[in-house]
């Protein structure tokens, strides 16, 4: 800058004071590239590891019988009831485990199947007590019945000196003729007043008075007989209602905890990981003797088909889950390879003739247990991915080979198709390993895992090349059932 | 080290320029969040070494400080504001890369804003902008006193936006011989033109920002006279 110079020096002292803000993106920027995130290494140890976590994860998902804490409760429970005359209402024993508030006299089967029943009872049957029912008038009991008439909704006759009629006095005023629904009769209503009337039990009438019957616990106005009051007299006065404080699964949510039902399907290549070679051609430790030849085959394994499909169960929760299943599964790959004559020519020539060319298909069939182990590693509860370990339990049912051979000295072709079942093995391991994406929705959950699978047994059993095969594939699986 | 008072305490930006082992003026970030000012002093070569050990803390801590100037210089250099950030995060990456070359007997604001005048040169000459025409023979005339007036003026950021309506030849030389120090010798190296290139680049540059600046002042008066 030149001295003297004014300007230079007022725009140097200007800009020596400019500041600008930066934006937060731009240490952003900088701290990812002075601290780049690592690529994590997979080790070889992983696996025993996996394997361990998978039995260890399915001891920990497998169901030990049901958790759920059960509890009953009387109405005294409720804290709704008044005290109850009669004795042994209402007693709670411990380890019931019914569902729902059950008024006695309803819950002989449907409600609905004494509404408007206006037949009269079979005569002759003196072991159930009719009510005979006219919704205008009591009708006389058929006979051999003991009379035992229940007023309509309008029928005040009712002796006060009865507690047992008082006691179902207030009910009747809301007694209806409509017909009566299982979930009308099991609505839990905690209010003591309404649920005392509900709840309070049938009295076991023994007498030939007339009595009335709580119209509203089944809320119907025609019952005909007493019988089906009379055939639960049991049920009636040792637990009228039960309540079981149970979590009801929402089955339908497949975002939860639980079991799922679903199948599976996956398609992939399959490929020999050891060359079907029996010598090499030119293995000089089997070189002939001057005068002598050796036969030399040389192939290698081709990749085929592989795909199965199947039912699936699952047991998962947010962090892990365990499933099993059953299917069935096709493999096939093949080789091909060369017949050689090996002959050293002169003692001093090395001389190679092909005898023939080959071509070995292979197909195998299996039935498959396939048991895997999945543990999240990222998502939302709708989307999600995961570490996917697996042990396939394939068992051979069907192992063929068919090879097509081309002679080349006589120009000749023939086929050979083998059965080579009885040398597989019959138990063939599978371990897997794969990334699964998960797809939650409401009604279903669908996976789509890509993987690779190694068979830790040979194909055929020993004294025969081994043949492991590895495959390569996508397994999709759709649960569609949620079922406990 | 003893810290220093006076400015630091009333919270004048240092500027980077007397840094050299000396303290500089951190805020802390959470503090100022929560409506508190806050600023602490923090040994310069301290916080080196802290960066040297790769500390998150550190880095961002000595970002912050240093931040807000040079952003100004590396936007004196470019044409908008995210080739600006590019060259910051360029050139704040390169520093850190490179902190264990500072020489603790050195002012640390004054070597990376050198880092970062290198990051916008090499930068310009990625992406091509500017066409150097050998020019030996330039009649150096400094007669431009009269723009002197306007420029009192002006705000920094007013200038900043005119040094960058400058074509790139004119404004990076500006910049370098201007602002920066450099002589026409060294710019001559550092932009591998020659030394009456550099001057005549120079003197252009000087003439197009003294018409800039009052083509800006004439439109002003106009816009007040307009409005009386």
């Amino acid at each position: 800058m030149p001295e003297n110079n004014n300007v230079e020096r007022l725009i140097q002292q200007k800009m020596e004071g400019f500041r600008l803000e930066p934006s937060p993106a731009d240490w952003q920027a900088i701290y990812e590239k002075l601290h780049p995130r690592k690529n994590r290494r997979l080790f070889w140890w992983w696996f025993p590891i996996a394997a361990g976590l998978l039995f260890g994860g399915y001891w920990y998902l497998s169901p030990s019988g049901s958790s759920m804490p059960i509890t009953n409760a009387t109405i005294a429970d409720l804290g709704a009831a008044k005290p109850v005359s009669e004795p042994n209402t209402a007693s709670a024993e411990p380890g019931q485990t019914q569902v729902k508030i059950t008024p006695v006299p309803a819950s002989s089967g449907s409600p609905t199947t004494v509404q408007n029943r206006s037949e009269p009872q079979l005569a002759g049957d003196p072991s159930r007590n009719s009510v005979t029912e006219n919704k205008n008038a009591s009708q006389p009991a058929a006979a051999g019945s003991e009379p035992f008439t229940r007023p309509t909704t309008k029928n005040t006759a009712q002796s006060p000196e009865e507690p047992s009629t008082k006691a179902w006095q207030p009910s009747a005023k809301t007694t209806t003729s409509g017909i009566s629904t299982p979930a009308e009769t099991s609505s839990i209503k905690p209010a003591t007043d309404d649920l005392q009337n509900n709840l309070t039990p049938v009295p076991h009438v023994q007498d030939n008075s007339t009595e009335t019957i709580n119209p509203q616990l089944t809320k119907s106005s025609t019952i005909d007989t007493l019988s089906q009051v009379e055939s639960q007299n049991d049920s009636l006065y040792k637990s009228p209602v039960t309540v079981k404080k149970t979590s009801i699964p929402n089955l339908t949510d497949h975002s939860a905890k639980g079991w799922y039902l679903g199948a599976y399907a996956e398609l992939g290549s399959n490929m020999p990981t050891e060359p079907v070679t029996m010598t090499k051609a030119a293995d000089l430790s089997s070189t002939p003797s001057s005068s002598g030849s050796t036969t030399t085959y040389e192939g290698s394994g081709n990749n085929g088909l592989h795909w199965s499909a199947g039912l699936a169960l699952e047991r998962k929760n947010n962090k892990m889950s365990f499933s099993f299943g059953l299917g069935i599964q096709h493999n096939a790959w093949s080789s091909s390879g060369a017949t050689y004559k090996d002959s050293i020519v002169n003692s001093s020539f090395y001389s190679r003739t092909l005898l023939s060319n080959n071509s070995t298909s292979y197909t195998h069939t299996a039935l498959e247990i396939p048991l895997s182990l999945n543990f999240r590693i990222a998502g939302n509860k709708h989307s999600s991915y995961w570490i996917t370990t697996g042990l396939n339990n394939a068992i051979t049912v069907k192992l063929n080979q068919l090879t097509d051979i081309s002679m080349t000295q006589n120009a000749g072709n023939y086929s050979l198709d083998n059965s080579l079942t009885s040398r597989a093995s019959i138990y063939q391991p599978q371990f897997r390993l794969g990334l699964t994406y998960e797809n939650t929705q409401k009604k279903y959950h669908w996976q789509l895992s890509p993987f690779i699978q190694y068979g830790l047994n040979s194909m055929v059993k020993s004294g025969s090349p081994d043949i492991h095969l590895l495959h390569l594939g996508v397994q999709t699986r759709y649960y569609f059932k949620r079922i406990k | 080290m003893p810290y220093l008072q006076g400015p630091y305490l009333q919270g004048r930006d240092l500027g980077g320029r007397d840094l050299g082992g000396r303290n500089i003026l951190v805020q802390c970030n959470t503090c100022a969040k929560a409506g508190v000012r806050f600023s602490a002093m923090i040994n310069a070569r301290e916080l080196v070494s802290r960066c040297l050990k790769n500390d998150a803390v550190a880095q961002k801590q000595l970002y912050q400080h240093f931040a807000p100037q040079m952003l100004a210089v590396c936007y004196r250099y470019t044409k908008d504001s995210d080739e600006a950030s590019d060259v910051l995060q360029e050139g704040f990456v390169r520093m850190f890369r490179n902190l264990n070359q500072w020489k603790e007997d050195g002012e640390l604001g004054a070597w990376i804003r050198r880092i970062m005048v290198n990051t916008a040169l090499n930068w310009l000459r990625s992406q091509k902008r500017i066409h150097w025409l050998n020019e030996e023979h330039i009649n150096e005339n400094y007669d431009s006193d009269s723009v002197i007036t306007p420029v009192s003026k002006m705000e920094a950021r007013e200038l900043a936006d005119m040094i960058r309506q400058l074509p790139a030849g004119y404004q990076t030389v500006f910049n370098l011989h201007a602002i920066e120090g450099y002589s026409h010798v060294e710019i001559s190296k550092m932009l591998n033109i020659s030394e009456g290139t550099c001057r005549s680049q120079y003197m252009r540059a000087r003439k197009h920002l003294a018409e800039l600046i009052m083509k800006t002042e004439n439109e002003k008066l106009n816009y007040y006279a307009g409005k009386q």
